[in-house]
Formats: C-alpha cells, structure tokens, sequence
C-alpha cells in the first residue's frame, strides 16, 4: 500500500501552495451564497414554473442596500459649518487616497474675509476657467459683505463671480453629479447652500470625419465622445426652438447622462414618453455605450436584426428628428441611436437625398440587390450546385464542374472554408493594429484568393462568390443589419446544401415572418410594407424632393404634412413668393 | 409546457429534414452530364444508344490547371460511349458499369435518331423520354442520316469548346436561313399525338468526302434555289464535316420521306414560322441571271378553310412576304416603281408554284399534312369527337389546297438605284 500511494505521488499533480503569491479570495457575499440560493429555489418550488420566474434576491444585497441609504442620509445635505462639508467631502470622496480629487481652500477677498473651498477634479476642469474664478473671488472681490453669511453663497453667484454657469444646491448627490462632470463645487463658511460652478474642460476628440459611414456629398461630420458636443451638433442642424434635449441618467454605479432629443410639437407624444419611460426604468451598473442602451430598450432583443438605428452622422439623426423620430445620445459614445427604426430605413444612408433622385434610385436599387446577395448567395449557389444542376445553363454548369474537378472537398466544405476566411479577414482587418495594416491585403489577397486556388483547395469560381458577397456585405450601409445577415447567410449555407431550394425556401419564409414580427417602439419593422401601410415617397425609389409632402405614416408625428403641394413656388406663372 | 414546446418544434425541423426526401445532394464531381444521346437500330439487341458525356476537365480554364493533362485537343471535351440494350432509358443504370460517376439527363440537349430507326417509327422510343424527370422537353430532336453514332463520334464542333452550344446554336440559326426546322422534344411528341398535324424533324449528316461528291450537281442555268441540299451532301469543304439542313417528314411516328432545305423553307413560310433566308430567283427579264434577295415573313398567312358535304376540303393559303433585294446581277434598275412590280411578280408566281410543288409532293408522295392545315379545318368542327371522326389525316391528300403569295418589295439594300456598266 505505501509503496502504491508513493508511486501515486510521483505521478498524481499537487498544487504548490507556497508559489501562489496571491489569491483572490471569495468575498463574505459569495461565501453566504449557496446558503441563500438553497433557500429561494425552496421557494421558487411552491411557484408554478414558466414565464412568473422572478430573479432571487440575496439577503446581502438587502442589507447592502439599507447600509448605503444610511451613509447617504447621513450626508444628504450640506451642513453650514465648513469643518463639517469638508469632512463629508473628504468621506465621499475618500480621501486622501483619491489623489485626483482637489480641496483648494481660500479666503474670499471681501472685507471681512470668508473662509471657502472648492472641490473639483483636476483633469475634468478647465483651467483657464478656473482661474478666472478664483482671481475674481480672491482678488477683484473687494466689496463688503452685504447680506448674512447664510445668503453668502447667492451673493457671490449673482455678483461676484462672472462665470457662465453657476446654479446653488445643498444635496451632496447633486453636488458629487456635478462635481464628478467637471464641474467645480465652492463651499463657504457659514453658508449651507453650495455654488456649482461650470467649469468642464477636459482632454477630448474634436469633431472629426465619419470613419464608418463615409458619404461623398453631405456633412463630413462625426458625432464624437462628448455629450455636449453632441447635442450642440444636432442644434446645429436643426434650428428650431422646438428641439428639445430631455437629459436622463443612467446607472447606478457610473451614472451616465443620457439626452433624448426630439422635436416637441413633432414627435408622437406616446412616443416620446415611451422612450422615456425604458430609458428611466433602467436599473444597471453602467451603460458604457450605445449598443447597451439599445439592448436595454429594445423591443425584440432575441431576433437578429436590429431594430433601432444607429449613426455617427448628425445629418442622418437630424433628419430622423425631422421626420418625428426620437434620438438617444449617450455620453461617452460616438454613436446616436434613433428610434423608432425600419428595415428600409436602415438600408438608407440619407446620401441618397444629397444626390439627384435618380441617382439615390439607382443606388438604392443596387442596395436592395446587394441586400439579397448578401446572405442568399453562398446558399443559392450551394443548392444549385448539389440538387438543382438543370436550373443553370449548361456552360456555367461546366465551367463550375471543371473548376471543381480538382478540389478535393465537397462545395460544402468549399464554401465554409472560404466564408471563414472571408470572415477571419474581416475580423482581423478590423482588430489589427493599423501599423500591419498592409498585411492583411497581402495575406487575403495573395494567399487566400491565388495561392488557395492554385493549390486547388477552392475553385476559382467560389472565389468570386465569396467575394461578391462580401462585397454585397459591405454596401448595406449598416453595419448591425449587415451583421445580422452575416450570421442568416451560414444558415442559409447550411440549408441551401441540406435541403436545396426546398431549404432556402423555408429559411426565407422563417426569416420573413420573423421579421414581419418585430416592432421598433410599436412601429411595424417592416412597415411600410408589412403591414402595408401609406407608401412615401423615400422608401425604395427615392422620388423627387417635391414629392416629399409627408412625413412617413408609420410614424404617426403630431404634423404629417412635410411640404405643401406645391413646394416649388416657382413653377406657378403668377409670382409665387408665397407658398400658397 | 415548455419542454414539450421545444420538442415539438425539434421534431417538426427533424422532420422537415428528413422527410422532404432531399437525399439527391450530388457534388458535380461525381455526375457525368450527359450532353447529346443518339439512337440506332441494334444489330443484336433492338437499340444502340450512345451518350455524349461532358468532360469538365477541358472546361476547367483558367491558369496553369487546366491546360497540362487535360484531354486531347478539341476532342477531349466529351466522352462518347455506345451500349446496345432494349430500352432508351435501360442506359441510366447499363452506363453506371463502364462510367464511373452517376450518369446523369439533366442538360442533355439533343436526341439524334437515325433514319434507319425513325423509318420503323419513334413512338416507342421518344415515349418513354417524355415520362422521366431527367429529361427536358426543350431539348433538340435531330433524324441522322446514316448511324447517329457515327454522327457523335464524328462531329466535332472545332468553335465551340462546350459541345451543347453546337445545339442551342443551330436552334437560333434555323431562325436565319430557314434551310432546316427548330424541332423540340414536346412539338414532335405533340405531332405524333396530334390529330391534326404531322411531325418534321430536321436533319443531320457527316459530310462524305468534298466539292466532288456533292450529290445534285451544280449545273449553269439549273435550280438557282441555294437550298436545294440535304445534309451530308451540301458542297463544302473543311471546318466541321456535321452538317444540317432539310427535313425529314413523318407520318405519325414513322419517316415516310425528305424534304431538302429550299422546301423545308416553303414549308416554314406555309406553317408560318419562316423568319427569314435567302433566296434567288431567275432574273425576270434575263433568264440567265439571279436576283438575290432577303426575303422575311411580314405577316403570319391567312388561312380559309371550307367543307362541303361530300367532305371535301378546300384550304386557300396566303402568305405575305417582304423581300429585301441584295443583289442584281443583269444591272436592271429594279428599284424604279415601273420595274419593282415585275420582280414582285416573278417573286410571288416563282414562291407560289413552289409551294404547290411541295404540297402536292407532301400529298402523293408522303401523305402527310406537316403544314398543319388541319389546325385551321379543325375550326369548321364543333367537337372534339366530329373532328376525330372526320379523320383529316387521311382526307389530306385529297384536300384542295391553293396558294396566294403577296409580296411587296421595301428595301432595295444600301442602293437606291442600279445603273448599268459603263460599256453595256
């Protein structure tokens, strides 16, 4: 037996505790845990099974939520006592381990000289600003006091200091809101009210080009990372007092502003107020960017095609808003959403209204057939190939059969091969750092398209193929829509060589009613053509710009009427300065 | 309620994958596609059937793949092999033990039979084509003179590298000379069903030696028609020796004669499928010499029938043409309005007399009513029944048939005016 159990050692593996030099322990929380969840699934099996599944609270989490109500509540408000606000600053902000947190304590200049702080962050702030303020507070402020020191905080907003904004509040969380985006918190003596003054400045992108939706003629602007920045681009499109920006926060952990634009005596009110209403029932940590929002808020997040819009050109979100949509702006993120959205919406790309009509026609023709090809042209040529040879012409029959005759794996196996590496080069192209940039040309050029072929591991044909798609993919203007489809095109691939026609009928059927079932914040997905409703004059011909006398019907806007019948005055003998 | 759902919709996709019976996934590298079928009279068993089968390698193009090994030349782009059997479609298996990959019907484009075979009747062997899946209807039917295997092995279509092309080729040019017909599997099936109608089908042949053995001489001052050959005997020399031209007639299902290519016109125009050819005739005004001249249908004829009460059947044809002149050779000034008359003349009375040549060939000789007269008497019977009853085919050689033939001449070519030479 001992010598058994020393063999074992010898060949069985243990652990060497001492070379770990750190573990990440459990925390208390998940230490309590299995406890807990023993006891709710008890519960749970009492309840019927099926949809009234509710997620199971930890007893921790309710007692960690009572814990932070008390801390907050113990510094709700700001006391008058300078001592006290400093100390409930330095707790908040915990300090003095956040190094980036600044106290700058200072005398105001007046005559009898009042103790104040400022609380900012350094980095977030701008400093120029800052120093204005505090020159005009500890230098220029010669003149006495008049009021008491408890309105101290009013005087100094309304006479003293000439900054552009500057608003008095006595919560802490506002005060951490606002101190946290840059702006800058003055705390004085005696005082309970707090002067926040704007002061937001820190290190971004400016305005740049459209890096994924490129247009030859229109704007050549981006929206960017800043929230401001943003809505004061869609400003900057619509001039119209009605332009409304509603700033939501989401997030509990990062609270994030959200603004929702529109118009307001366009925008379908129901509308307007469901919008508003998911994106404030929002409970999560963070929303980091556009995409989290739009799952949050969306209506069908298990289908694949997306249905919300999204652009980082303000000309399109513009329009959106112009038309009676509602725009989404996440601080943080380059990206606008706009809702509600359609599918032929989403294969515009408002380019086709810079361009001639016939022009915007015509590509958004070849858009629809790229549209096709995109996902259905591996599939189609799969079932043609494998169970529907007399469907071709006899020479393209030959031309496939003799490029294939020395490839030496089945066309499904061909076709799989080649949409992976399509894919892989997609996928690389977008994650290789711009340096190697060159590579990936080479290596998808040269050693995928020739050498694979002269290798005879694919045919020639299949080549151009994938190609095509891919290029078909390319030229759907977005890119979630063209993501989806990437993913409908494998399934068809595997139903074209599966079932053949028969297949890709099937999958078309599924697809379309699958479709058809979405809505996009109550408007049809596919409208206006499934359900048919009015047709615009935009949708798949793009008709001349005085045909444009409605907003789309689907979208129900408080004004329907975009132009009147006659927008070109012009066309009239007698005059015609008026529109009427 | 939800496992069950799950299962339910996991057994409705496992059935729809396999129950639709979708187990004929065949990757083209394992089919051989059958291009051309030719059918001749066995010498042991009743048929001999040779299929032409593609070889995709030659197809194959493209960079240094194809060029090294593939097959021979221009020869190697099919495989041609015989088998002598009972049946037409006994091949579908029979040829699986000399090719090794499933052989396969979908794109064969033409049936040659072989006059030897198609004089006993076809029925039985175009038959059972029309009932299997495999088969299109639109595929080429063609009567070879001689061995339809002889006519495979030696055509050689030197332009096309796709042997099918060959084919879908002499389809459209039918359209252009008119010197044999366009025939599709379903319109000879439709003709030997058909009570009214009889088939025609065009013929092929290899050329046998050159100029000199050209069978009906080329005689000064004889038929100036050019169409007055059969295939295997138009006077040529070089290229391709498969040749087509003129029409074998049948009567029912069997082939009762030949008709060559000039008639075969005169048959086309008559059943009103005539596109356009050309033609020559005997200059009016100087025997020696043609006029050419570029002759299309204008208008499809106009046919009248009667009946009287004996049953006799009269048929008054009228045919409208627009000839084109493309060549004076005696440099008389036929665009002029007092001449232009003459030639239309001559034009009509020569294609008239033609005509009636034919029908009545087609009457004593053949008995066969190919222009498909009978679809226009039919209109004088109420039913079905009566018209079977009254059994027009037979009553076709009997039938009065006159012919009216209108032309009127609207363009003269890139010339508006001939002049004599400077000397005459």
């Amino acid at each position: 037996m001992n010598i058994l159990k020393q063999l074992l050692e010898f060949v069985s593996y243990r652990e060497n505790i001492d070379r770990e030099g750190f573990i990440l322990k459990e925390t208390k929380d998940d230490q309590k845990s299995p406890e807990s969840s023993d006891k709710s699934t008890k519960n749970q099996k009492t309840k019927p099974r099926g949809r009234t599944f509710k997620k199971p609270v930890r007893p921790s989490d309710i007692t960690k939520k009572n814990n932070t109500k008390n801390t907050q509540e113990y510094y709700e408000t700001t006391s008058s006592s300078l001592e006290e606000n400093r100390k409930a600053v330095g707790k908040l902000y915990g300090l003095p381990d956040n190094k980036d947190v600044v106290i700058r304590d200072f005398m105001i200049g007046t005559s009898d000289g009042v103790r104040a702080f400022a609380v900012f962050i350094d980095g977030m702030t701008d400093k120029t600003l800052q120093d204005f303020l505090f020159q005009s507070l500890m230098v220029f402020a010669k003149r006495p006091l008049q009021t008491g020191k408890e309105k101290l905080a009013g005087m100094v907003r309304e006479s003293l200091l000439p900054a552009n904004q500057a608003t008095l509040k006595s919560r802490f969380s506002d005060i951490l809101d606002a101190v946290n985006y840059g702006d800058t918190a003055l705390f004085f003596d005696g005082c309970a009210d707090v002067l926040l003054v704007e002061t937001k400045g820190w290190e971004h992108r400016p305005v740049e080009k459209p890096t994924s939706e490129q247009i030859i003629r229109g704007p050549h602007e981006a929206f960017t990372e800043t929230l401001r920045a943003n809505t004061a681009l869609l400003r900057k499109s619509i001039r119209n007092e009605q332009l409304t920006t509603d700033i939501v926060q989401v997030g509990e952990r990062d609270r994030r502003y959200v603004a929702i634009m529109y118009l307001r005596d366009l925008a379908n009110k129901d509308l307007v107020a469901e919008v508003k209403r998911r994106v404030k029932s929002i409970r999560t940590d963070s929303v980091l960017g556009g995409g989290i929002l739009e799952e949050l808020i969306e209506d069908n997040p298990y289908n694949l095609t997306p249905t919300s819009l999204v652009t980082e050109r303000p000309d399109r979100v513009a329009a959106g808003i112009l038309d009676g949509r509602v725009a989404l702006i996440i601080d943080g993120s380059p990206f606008v959403t706009v809702v509600p959205s359609t599918m032929y919406e989403q294969l515009h790309t408002g380019e086709e209204l810079y361009h001639r009509w016939q022009y915007g026609t015509f590509i958004r023709l070849l858009r629809a057939l790229a549209f096709l090809l995109s996902f259905l042209l591996p599939g189609l040529y799969l079932s043609v190939v494998l169970f529907h040879q007399e469907m071709i012409p006899t020479e393209l029959l030959l031309a496939i059969a003799g490029a294939r005759e020395r490839v030496p794996f089945p066309s499904v196996v061909e076709v799989l091969l080649m949409e992976f590496s399509f894919e892989l080069i997609r996928e690389a192209g977008l994650r290789i750092p711009s340096v190697m940039g060159t590579t990936i040309g080479i290596v998808g050029a040269l050693i995928l398209g020739q050498a694979a072929v002269q290798a005879n591991i694919v045919s020639p044909i299949l080549v151009i193929l994938v190609a095509v798609t891919g290029l078909s993919s390319f030229a759907i203007p977005y890119h979630s829509l063209a993501f989806s489809l990437r993913i409908y095109r494998f399934m068809y691939i595997f139903l074209g060589a599966t079932l053949g026609f028969y297949g890709l009928a099937m999958g078309l059927f599924a697809q379309i009613i699958l479709t058809a079932n979405l809505k996009s914040f109550g408007v049809p997905f596919l409208a206006p053509t499934g359900p048919k409703t009015m047709a615009g004059p935009d949708i798949v011909f793009r008709l001349p710009m005085f045909f444009h006398e409605r907003r789309p019907d689907y979208l129900n806007p408080q004004d329907i009427k975009r132009q009147p019948k006659v927008s070109r005055g012009w066309i009239r003998q007698n005059g015609g300065d008026d529109n009427s | 309620m939800r496992a069950v759902k799950i299962l339910a919709l996991l057994t409705i996709a496992l059935a729809l994958l396999t129950l639709p019976g979708c187990y004929g996934s065949r990757d083209t590298d394992e089919i051989a596609f059958v291009l051309v079928m030719g059918f001749d009279k066995g010498e042991k068993d009743s048929l001999v059937v040779t299929l032409s089968i593609a070889n995709p390698r030659v197809f194959a193009g493209g960079g240094g793949a194809g060029g090294g090994e593939g097959g021979g030349g221009e020869n190697g782009n099919t495989i041609n092999v015989s088998f002598e059997t009972h049946a037409p479609l006994t091949i579908i298996n029979l040829a699986n033990t000399v090719v090794d990959r499933h052989v396969s019907l979908l794109h064969s484009k033409a049936y040659i039979f072989s006059e030897e075979l198609a004089r006993e009747g076809l029925a039985q062997w175009l038959f059972p084509l029309n009932r299997y899946r495999e088969l299109r209807e639109t595929s080429e039917v063609f009567i070879s003179r001689g061995k339809a295997k002889d006519f495979i092995e030696k055509n050689k279509p030197l332009l096309e590298v796709n042997p099918t092309k060959q084919f879908e080729l002499i389809k459209d040019l039918s359209s252009i000379h008119s010197l044999y017909p366009s025939v599709e599997f379903r319109d000879i099936y439709d003709n030997i069903k058909s009570f009214s109608t009889q088939g025609v089908l065009p013929l092929v042949a290899i050329r046998q030696g050159d100029f000199e053995t050209a069978r009906p001489g080329t005689g000064v001052g004889g038929d100036p028609a050019l169409g007055k050959y059969i295939a295997g005997e138009i006077p040529s020399s070089g290229g391709n020796p498969a040749q087509v031209c003129g029409t074998a007639v049948f009567k029912v299902d069997k082939m009762v004669g030949i008709i060559n290519g000039q008639e075969t016109r005169y048959l086309m125009m008559m059943r009103g499928a005539f596109k356009s050819g050309v033609f020559s005739i005997v200059d009016p005004f100087d025997q020696d010499l043609t006029v050419g001249l570029a002759v299309r249908q204008a208008r499809a004829p106009k046919y009248r029938t009667d009946i009287d009460e004996d049953g006799n059947v009269a048929v008054d044809l009228e045919i409208f043409l627009e000839p084109e002149i493309i060549s004076i050779k005696s440099g008389i000034n036929y665009e002029e309005p007092e001449t232009k008359p003459v030639l239309e003349e001559a034009i009509s009375r020569y294609i008239e007399e033609e005509c009636l040549r034919l029908i009545s060939r087609t009457q004593e000789e053949f008995g066969s009513d190919i222009f498909g007269f009978g679809r226009y008497v039919k209109h004088n019977f109420w039913t079905e029944q009566s018209w079977e009853e009254f059994d027009w085919l037979s009553r076709y050689p009997d039938a009065q048939v006159s012919v009216t033939v209108n032309n009127r001449i609207r363009r003269t070519g890139m010339q508006l005016k001939t002049t004599p030479g400077a000397g005459s």
